[in-house]
């Protein structure tokens, strides 16, 4: 594994394959080669879960080279993938009762998607990687199928030209790939189209709760020492809960509510469509408000509070584009901080009235 | 589910030679092949990933790529590295 370049940082740990990962060893033209389990254990399912939680996953990845699922001969299909243990997880689980090989790309363990955006996912690795394992003497084609969303990272075109292998864009995602196969390396239309259904949506959202926790308690200790500051001492006593929990709300809003409830809110940009939602959720919240300038208050801070966790859900759909996000966040932020201020303002003002 | 409009998205039909690969590569569909060339026929769903221009083995087309992802955009105006939120595998 690679060492840290810059003296300081650490090693990399060896990686060492949990038990059930590795069935035994397969035999090639060039050396013996993992072969993969499809099949999950309890561990592989309690690390899918440490992954939607954001727990542990800078360890989460394997060795790249080539691996071996079932028993494949010279002519068997290679498919490329990432190193980032979950996408392998998904990928080997699809693949039950096949023959295939596996080419294991370095990717820092990164998701296809995510490592071809950045660039790990690339052209290069590809073609290194393929040199690394000597594939030319372990298949007697030259066909490799990359996951769809590879395209981002590898040019087809450059690959040609830098040899005899050939790319097949196979489909989106791996429970796919029997078909795909079956077919002939065929894809579907519908192999084709990235959709964001509600379950890929909640999946996110333990993540995006941790990400904007700081700025949610920040915001409630300030709403907070902003009260206990200005009101007497009864009302704090009394009412503190209430000034924790208005930024609070609109954190789950924002994180939790807002992803699940994507396609219902409306506008396309997602600070707008995060300002309504906590104009909802505020809704809930005009109970506690015993004067017209602290339910202002609590809508402005509300809405915009909301606005500003649900922007950053952005960086997480398969829909949004650099440019536009760009633009909304041009005009967005510097309305949102504005109106931030103003709904402070009222809050304090609201107190000291009170 | 839509998102404003990408504006980046530029095809060359003189250049094109009608292929589909961009077709192939795109997860949204954006395009169509209407022999003997591509089109764009849904703008409003291209997320500028760039998969199809780097695919183009005639280079027709051209986008400005990146992560549509607000955090990355914020660390970087504040002066930090401009890394993503998925600095590791979190987005998948």
């Amino acid at each position: 594994m690679t060492e840290g370049c810059c003296g300081g940082a650490p090693a990399i740990r060896p990686w060492v394959p949990p038990p059930g990962f590795i069935l035994g060893q397969h035999q090639t033209p060039v050396g013996m080669v993992s072969c993969l389990s499809t099949a999950w254990t309890r561990r592989d399912y309690l690390g899918a879960l440490a992954m939607r939680l954001g727990i542990g996953r800078d360890g989460y990845r394997v060795d790249p080279g080539l691996y071996a699922i079932g028993v494949p001969q010279t002519d068997a299909p290679v498919l490329v993938t990432a190193n980032y243990k979950l996408t392998l997880d998904h990928l080997r689980r699809a693949l039950v009762g096949r023959s295939v090989w596996l080419l294991v790309l370095e990717t820092a363990g990164i998701n296809v998607w995510c490592a071809a955006g950045k660039g790990t996912f690339c052209t290069q690795e590809l073609l290194d990687r393929i040199g690394v394992v000597r594939l030319d003497k372990v298949v007697t084609h030259r066909r490799l199928i990359l996951p769809q969303l590879g395209a981002v990272g590898v040019s087809a075109p450059a690959v040609a030209r830098a040899g005899p292998w050939r790319v097949h864009w196979g489909p989106l995602r791996a429970i796919d790939l029997p078909a795909y196969l079956d077919a002939g390396c065929i894809a579907t239309p519908t192999m084709r189209r990235m959709l964001f259904p509600w379950f890929d949506r909640l999946v996110l959202t333990p993540i995006e709760l941790r990400q904007q926790a700081r700025t949610a308690f920040i915001l409630a200790g300030v709403m907070a020492v902003l009260m206990l500051l200005i009101a007497d001492l009864p009302t704090w006593t009394s009412r503190w809960p209430i000034a924790v929990a208005i930024p609070l709300t609109a954190w789950l809003a924002g994180c939790l509510l807002g992803p699940i409830c994507l396609p219902l809110l409306p506008g396309r940009a997602f600070s707008v469509k995060g300002a309504l939602l906590g104009l909802v959720v505020a809704a809930a919240w005009a109970c506690v408000a015993d004067t017209v300038m602290m339910l202002v208050a609590i809508v402005l801070i509300m809405s915009v509070a909301t606005s500003y966790f649900f922007l950053h859900f952005t960086g997480c759909t398969t829909f949004t584009n650099v440019t536009g996000v760009e633009r909304e966040l041009r005009l967005a932020l510097p309305v949102q901080g504005v109106v931030l201020l103003i709904g402070l303002v009222l809050w304090s003002l609201a107190l000291a009235k009170g | 589910m839509l998102y404003l409009t990408a504006k980046t998205l530029r095809l060359d039909t003189t250049i094109c030679i009608g292929c589909g690969t961009c077709a192939e590569v795109c997860p949204h569909a954006v395009f169509e092949i209407v022999k003997p060339k591509a089109r764009i026929v849904a703008t409003e769903r291209c997320m500028e990933c760039g998969a199809c221009a780097r695919n183009c083995p005639v280079k027709a087309i051209a986008v400005k790529t990146g992560v549509g992802c607000a955090t990355g955009l914020i660390n970087r105006a504040l002066g930090g590295s401009g890394e993503c939120c998925c600095e590791q595998a979190g987005c998948g």
